[in-house]
């Protein structure tokens, strides 16, 4: 993914072209060294990392406010929100643009690696009662090849 | 009565319609008692037939009973065997608000849900107690001498219809109504109503007014120009019922006055088609707008239609947020040429900057023509206040003359919105609390008759709406015990505030004079809401009060809410924009000029003290170290007569600037009223320099 890469939902999966009821087609991107996973659906488009203007007095995870062509979005910082360790962003760092319930949101990730169709029968949801930063964004856990996938709860991971 | 076609697509067309219509009835009812004209009561009336017809036309059974029921008491009004009185007046107010509630529940999809047969008994009491004609015998009825008029086409149709036909081609649509036909003028309606949306409908013959009225037989022109291809058209009105017959054919003039009469021709065949060749075009006594007495004095004047088009306001949004991004595109091409011409000596970039320059030029002017579209007139708020007034009156037992004034001054839709409650708050106030009831002001030697007026006007980029009371005034002594009761302020700090000090604490949470909590007002929530609303909108508000001669608030607001003028200057690293309109003067202060009272800054100016804030502090942002070696910038802001200091580490200079709210996901930010972008493509925060001042300055 070196190109300023626009990935959206016309897009085709690489994999797996059988259609099971449960099958979801999703971004897959690293943040602290592990694969993470959000519905395609929710993601408007992926951007490089441009400047962000802080917003004072806001929380943490809130980095501030970036231009996406005439609008101002806010963005978020992935890695404060889910209390991993905060590194500099790098080149292969990007904002993914998402649908949140009060508009548009970005999220800072490591790299966005690809979209997959992960197989349902692969899906495994996760147990509710956890609840520390880390799991409590968590919504279920996909298996792909040797690799395992955390696919977000959105939703819960942008509620204030 | 149920019509094949689908209705959903008209619903939109009809609500819009009965809003207007509502309006129009109750603007004119409220004037009725005051000045029973007969051409009054014929708007009105009117007003009920039109909402009945398109109500019933949409099969909105309650709707149409109560129009139907509102147009008998109309007519007895009209034609002098019943006499506008009170009761009557207030029940064709009740009937309104039972229409607007239909329309609310029509909107949310419920249909026409009402029970409105109280009403319906009540106004069909007046008429059956009105059999015998009022001894006031006075209006003829209006309607009545139309019929006698003759049925030969205009001249003045077949000028104005000519010159409009040098500019497109005209198309007739000749319609013929099944004879068993019970609803003629809900299917001429549809069919007028279709090709308003898709063409632009020129004239009917007969009249809208006439085809309203029902009268014609079964069949009618309909003359337009533009619009769908024959077939496509015909095709949408195919879906309309109880029409024998379509048929369209190009329209000339020279074909004009050989018309065959079409009630003699319906009559005789009423589902025969007519012959294509010969366009039929009975009488149109009122020739809709054009009144083009001389021929080819203005052919702008002659379409014979109005020049308005309705537009969504969600794309007049879309259109000035597209006009935003190309501002600061524009911007932002500005800044690349002046920094290559910095850098390359190149005739190519002196051609740059004359494009840019010109560009700028027609974004200016494009953005000044939208935020024209966007402008309204004020008066959309104002046509609220009478029926407020009079049914708080009433309720009050108060007499009030309400004069509203400059209800054409314009300003944009987004300030338009949320203006409405604040004003009206105030008026509300003002009935409620200012006004004395007619026993106490004849006491004090007034008049009987309070007086209230609205007054609207420009200044500068503003807009300043005045609401003055002739009633008691605000005793500034009072305000003084109660925020000392209300343990706001010790007594010390009351008799040390100025008269206007006093007079502020109205506006504070929790504060209400009213000896008594009124239905009305009086609950101590509203003049605080009333500020705070206002100043988020950037506006200010004050208020001058004379015991015993009256109170006037003065409202100052913006013309707009999508673009200001922005005093940039750099905090840190960041750019933090301040709205030019609350700058009062920018300094450079030396360091040792800022003294310090209670661990509070502050910096003299002129004699006066100023507290002093700095915004590196207030929004958590570094400063940069070599700020302070050659001293302090200090922008001064105000809000009224409050000062205070902004300090900042540098001033970039002045910019209009599209402002952009923040994102709800962000909350509410406190100093941060929205967010810009500058020309170099970032972001720069907004500071809500109204509530600093507020805050810092309490």
């Amino acid at each position: 993914m070196s190109q300023d890469a626009i990935v959206g939902p016309e897009i085709e999966a690489s994999t797996s072209q059988v259609q099971h009821v449960e099958d979801r087609q999703t971004v897959v991107f690293r943040l602290s060294g592990e694969s993470y996973g959000i519905d395609i659906f929710r993601v408007n488009e992926i951007i490089r990392m441009r400047d962000i203007t802080p917003i004072p007095r806001t929380e943490a995870h809130i980095r501030g406010l970036v231009n996406l062509r005439g609008k101002t979005i806010p963005v978020v910082d992935l890695r404060v929100r889910m209390g991993l360790e905060v590194v500099e962003e790098t080149d292969s760092s990007r904002i993914i643009v998402v649908d949140a319930e009060d508009g548009q949101v970005g999220i800072i990730v490591d790299a966005v690696n690809e979209v997959v169709t992960l197989e349902g029968q692969h899906i495994e949801p996760t147990p509710s009662l956890a609840n520390d930063d880390q799991t409590e964004f968590v919504e279920a856990v996909a298996k792909r090849d040797a690799e395992l996938v955390t696919l977000l709860n959105l939703d819960r991971a942008l509620a204030a | 009565m149920s019509a094949e076609l689908d209705m959903s697509q008209y619903v939109d067309l009809f609500l819009q319609e009965a809003d207007e219509q509502i309006e129009i009835l109750e603007q004119e009812t409220l004037k009725l008692e005051e000045d029973p004209t007969s051409e009054r009561l014929q708007i009105i009336f009117r007003a009920a037939h039109t909402l009945k017809g398109s109500s019933r036309a949409m099969g909105f059974a309650g709707m149409a009973e109560l129009t139907h029921e509102m147009e008998n008491v109309l007519d007895q009004l009209r034609e002098g065997r019943l006499l506008v009185s009170t009761e009557i007046a207030d029940a064709l107010l009740q009937c309104q608000d039972e229409l607007r509630q239909m329309v609310v529940s029509i909107r949310e999809g419920n249909g026409d849900q009402a029970d409105c047969s109280a009403l319906v008994a009540q106004l069909q009491g007046f008429v059956n107690g009105s059999s015998a004609p009022a001894a006031a015998n006075t209006a003829p009825a209006a309607a009545s001498g139309r019929q006698e008029e003759s049925l030969s086409l205009s001249p003045e149709l077949v000028d104005s219809l000519k010159q409009a036909a040098e500019q497109a081609p005209i198309r007739q649509l000749r319609v013929t109504l099944n004879p068993e036909c019970v609803m003629k003028f809900a299917r001429a309606y549809m069919v007028t109503g279709v090709l308003t949306e898709v063409a632009e409908l020129l004239a009917t013959v007969p009249s809208v007014e006439d085809l309203e009225e029902e009268k014609f037989n079964l069949q009618f022109l309909a003359l337009f120009q533009g619009g769908p291809a024959d077939d496509e058209l015909l095709a949408q009105l195919k879906g309309i019922s109880e029409i024998d017959s379509l048929v369209l054919s190009p329209w000339s003039a020279e074909a004009a006055p050989e018309l065959t009469v079409v009630s003699n021709e319906a009559e005789a065949a009423p589902t025969a088609p007519a012959t294509p060749t010969a366009p039929a075009a009975p009488a149109a006594p009122a020739a809709p707008t054009a009144k083009a007495s001389s021929n080819d004095a203005n052919k702008q004047a002659a379409s014979v239609s109005g020049q308005t088009v309705r537009v969504d306001v969600t794309r007049l949004d879309a259109l000035m947020n597209l006009i935003g991004e190309l501002v600061i595109d524009r911007t932002r091409i500005a800044q690349i040429g002046s920094e290559l011409g910095s850098k390359f000596n190149d005739p190519n970039i002196d051609a740059l900057e004359e494009t840019v320059s010109h560009i700028a030029r027609i974004t200016s002017d494009l953005q000044d023509q939208i935020m024209k579209a966007r402008m309204m007139p004020i008066e959309t708020v104002f046509n609220r206040f009478p029926r407020v007034v009079r049914d708080l009156a009433n309720k009050l037992g108060k007499d009030v003359k309400l004069e509203l004034v400059g209800g054409e001054t314009e300003l944009d839709r987004s300030v338009i919105e949320v203006i409405g409650d604040p004003l009206l708050h105030i008026l509300r106030n003002s009935v409620d609390h200012g006004l004395e009831d007619p026993d106490t002001r004849e006491q004090v030697g007034k008049p009987r008759q309070g007086r209230v007026l609205v007054k609207a006007c420009h200044q500068d980029n503003h807009i300043v709406i005045e609401i003055s009371d002739d009633g008691r005034g605000i005793d500034a002594e009072r305000i003084r015990k109660k925020a000392v009761e209300k343990g706001l302020l010790t007594k010390d700090q009351a008799e040390r505030l100025t008269e206007r000090e006093a007079l502020q604490y109205i506006f504070s949470s929790g504060f209400s004079t009213a000896a008594e909590v009124s239905e009305v007002s009086g609950r101590g929530v509203g003049m605080d809401i009333v500020r705070s609303n206002l100043q988020r909108l950037g506006g200010l508000i004050d208020l001058e009060t004379e015991v015993g001669k009256g109170t006037r608030f003065v409202l100052r607001l913006p013309l707009t809410l999508a673009i200001i003028r922005g005093l940039l200057t750099k905090v840190g690293e960041q750019v933090i924009v301040l709205p030019l309109g609350s700058v009062v003067e920018t300094l450079l202060v030396e360091t040792e000029s800022i003294q310090s009272v209670n661990r509070n800054e502050v910096i003299v100016l002129r004699g006066q003290t100023l507290p002093l804030v700095r915004l590196n502090d207030m929004f958590a942002i570094q400063s940069r170290e070599d700020s302070t070696e050659d001293g302090q910038y200090v922008v001064v802001v105000g809000l009224a007569e409050r000062r205070i200091g902004l300090a900042v580490d540098g001033l970039v200079g002045e910019k209009e600037v599209v402002i952009k709210s923040l994102s709800r996901f962000c909350g509410e930010v406190p100093g941060i009223s929205g967010a810009t972008i500058l020309g170099d493509g970032n972001v720069a925060l907004i500071a809500d320099v109204n509530g600093i001042v507020l805050k810092e300055s309490a």
